[in-house]
């Protein structure tokens, strides 16, 4: 799995992974959403376009980042989920978690957590 | 449904390979003796005898063929004889033969080592420099066997090396071949016709062919660059089959030969004789003379297997244990020996063993190598590694059952290379309850990193069934694919614990359904370990979603520990 990294600003980052977040991949996913939480960050919208495999791995690692940002007020977003990851997080609940955008976009313009 | 015959490829790209194939051209001179054994030095007879000599002879020079290639992989292997004054070749592939008279007055004239260089034997038989080697020196040569390679390099030394060392036991085979020369008695196995060109997965290609009621699937690997493992299967009858595996003493060009006349000893009895330990003791009379004069000896078992009622019959000169897995009871059965190895004593006698054959039934032969494969730690596989992949792969079709054992010794060793010799031989008879089940099995290690192996295989099979609706598939794969990865990752995490393993199983696809079957050796699923506590959206868990998901993608999913510290998981999804 590669992740692409991009900060729009100090506070506001975009991660992009690609390919499967699974059981060998998902402690990396874990520690860049820690690095960029421990760096000040206080939203990350992963963008799952390109994630067309999600397992329980990379669902843990997306609440252990959340847990991180949580920490300081922040929040964590996630977009444009394939079929699959959409399915796994509505099957664990963890839909109504993490608010999910259309595009990166919007989820990076929507500052606070949705959370209902 | 299909029913498969396998039989060992004559040019098995795995098997007594050099590293590379090394372009020449290489010319063997073969001993006065060969000319004697056949009919071409006498009035060419029309009776019995005389053909069936020309046949033996033929028998001969192809056994000779494949001694070559296990020296020397190539593209064409030939035959220039001395003929009535002239001098004739014969190709395996039937193609003409350039160039016979320089071949000829090179090899007539030299002793040794000779060069050809720049050589061009035939345009589509590849050109460049090429070596002439021969084995025994006559002053009247009459028999020259060679081979052609595809690439135009000269051959290294070890090349030479190997078959300045083979050559005498070439000549020796040649000697020894001339007791099968016997007057066939009208009954004689008639070699299965094949059947059709699909490669199985896993194996190498090979020549299939087909039985009513077994399956038959077989696979040989070389540890070296020649080994002395051997197999054949041959038909009898409709519905019958005489098969032999067989391991010699030793390793390097003496045991392949040997091998290759093992091999060619089975096929001979087999014209003879209907019962296994018939066949052990014709073959131990025709192979003890030579074994004892290299010191040598071979373990083989031969069976019969078919007929209706279903039988199985077999003979074991001191081979390791076949085993008879029973479909109804999961229970593994060991065919022990009847006999001593061959060559430990001239007048050895067998017993043959006959038992029933109930549908469903595996029988698996196989050379020690299998069940010695040792993984980093030194841990052999074991007959219960054996064991274990047969019930995980039942009751998939043999030629994937076998696929599952090669791949599950890859598995077992890692990256460690091949410390000896692999022959393996599976017989399935068909299965009670099959139904139109696609059963694809698999193995893998028990390690993160290999579960994507799991999530290909269940997407392509679900995508690629016609069973499964087209509108479902997608999201079936989808299921499929994150429940048994999500069960393997707990596999990994919680029956092993970080030590090493193997997960392995089968996929089911039948008309309504989709069923995968989890078998590991690791340590027992306490249901209480990995259960999710309440959840909390506020606070939601890191853990626990895994066999939640698992649950909620299937309608089935139960847990059994078995006997032998196994644990068993089973998934079931209905789609209609």
């Amino acid at each position: 799995m590669e992740i692409a990294i991009s900060k729009s600003d100090s506070v506001k980052a975009t991660i992009t992974p690609r390919g499967r977040v699974d059981a060998d991949s998902g402690p990396q996913l874990k520690l860049v959403l820690q690095d960029l939480a421990a760096e000040g960050v206080l939203l990350i919208v992963v963008d799952l376009q390109e994630v067309d495999f999600m397992d329980s791995s990379g669902l843990s690692a997306l609440v252990s980042g959340l847990r991180a940002l949580r920490e300081r007020d922040g929040s964590l977003h996630l977009c444009r989920p394939q079929p699959q990851p959409l399915t796994a997080l509505k099957l664990t609940m963890l839909d109504r978690v993490f608010p999910i955008f259309a595009t990166p976009e919007e989820a990076l313009d929507f500052d606070q957590p949705s959370l209902p | 449904m299909s029913h498969i015959l396998a039989r060992q490829p004559t040019t098995d790209p795995g098997w007594m390979r050099l590293s590379e194939p090394k372009p020449c051209i290489l010319v063997l001179k073969l001993p006065w003796c060969l000319g004697r054994a056949t009919v071409y030095r006498r009035p060419r007879a029309v009776d019995g005898r005389h053909t069936f000599r020309v046949l033996k002879a033929y028998k001969v020079y192809r056994t000779a063929y494949r001694l070559l290639e296990c020296a020397v992989p190539s593209g064409e292997v030939f035959v220039i004889r001395s003929m009535e004054g002239a001098w004739s070749p014969i190709t395996a592939s039937g193609e003409p033969l350039a160039r016979v008279m320089e071949i000829v007055d090179r090899a007539s004239s030299s002793h040794g080592v000779i060069r050809l260089p720049g050589s061009r034997v035939d345009g589509d038989l590849g050109a460049g420099s090429g070596e002439v080697i021969a084995i025994r020196q006559k002053d009247n040569p009459l028999e020259l066997v060679g081979l052609v390679s595809a690439r135009p390099a000269p051959p290294s030394d070890d090349v030479c090396d190997l078959l300045l060392d083979a050559a005498p036991f070439i000549a020796w085979l040649v000697e020894t071949a001339q007791p099968f020369e016997v007057v066939p008695k009208v009954r004689s196995g008639r070699r299965l016709a094949p059947v059709g060109g699909r490669a199985p997965r896993g194996l190498h290609q090979g020549e299939w062919m087909a039985l009513p009621s077994l399956e038959v699937a077989a696979y040989l690997k070389s540890s070296k660059r020649i080994g002395g493992d051997f197999f054949d299967v041959i038909g009898i009858g409709e519905n019958e089959a005489v098969v032999a595996l067989g391991d010699v003493s030793g390793k390097g060009p003496q045991a392949a030969l040997l091998a290759a006349l093992g091999r060619t000893a089975f096929q001979a009895t087999v014209r003879e004789h209907d019962d296994p330990a018939d066949i052990l003791r014709a073959m131990n009379e025709i192979l003890s003379p030579a074994l004892e004069r290299v010191q040598a000896f071979i373990t083989v078992v031969t069976a019969r297997l078919g007929g209706d009622p279903l039988t199985l019959a077999y003979a074991s000169a001191g081979h390791a244990e076949p085993v008879l897995w029973h479909e109804g009871d999961e229970r593994l059965e060991l065919l022990p020996a009847t006999g001593l190895p061959l060559g430990v004593s001239p007048g050895a006698g067998y017993g043959t063993v006959e038992t029933a054959l109930a549908p469903g039934s595996v029988i698996v032969f196989y050379s020690d190598g299998v069940t010695e494969a040792e993984d980093p730690d030194g841990k052999v596989l074991g007959l219960q590694g054996l064991s274990d992949m047969i019930h995980a792969s039942h009751p998939a079709r043999a030629v994937d059952q076998l696929g599952m054992i090669i791949t599950g010794l890859d598995v077992h060793r890692r990256a460690l290379p091949l410390r000896d010799d692999v022959a393996i031989l599976l017989v399935r008879t068909a299965p009670s309850a099959i139904g139109e089940r696609h059963i694809v099995p698999f193995v893998i290690p028990a390690e993160a990193s290999a579960l994507r192996i799991l999530v290909d295989l269940a997407r392509q099979e679900v995508l690629s069934s016609e069973a499964v609706p087209a509108d479902q598939r997608a999201e079936l794969a989808d299921a499929l694919a994150t429940a048994i990865a999500e069960l393997a990752a707990n596999q990994v995490e919680h029956a092993y614990q970080g030590t090493a393993g193997r997960i392995q199983g089968r996929l089911s696809i039948s008309d309504d359904r989709l069923e995968a079957d989890m078998y590991d050796s690791g340590m027992e699923y306490i249901e209480a370990q990995v259960e999710p506590s309440e959840f909390d959206r506020q606070d939601p868990p890191l853990r626990g979603y895994g066999l939640k998901l698992v649950r909620s993608l299937v309608d089935e999913c139960s847990y059994r520990r078995l006997s032998g510290t196994r644990n068993h998981w089973r998934l079931v999804r209905y789609f209609r």
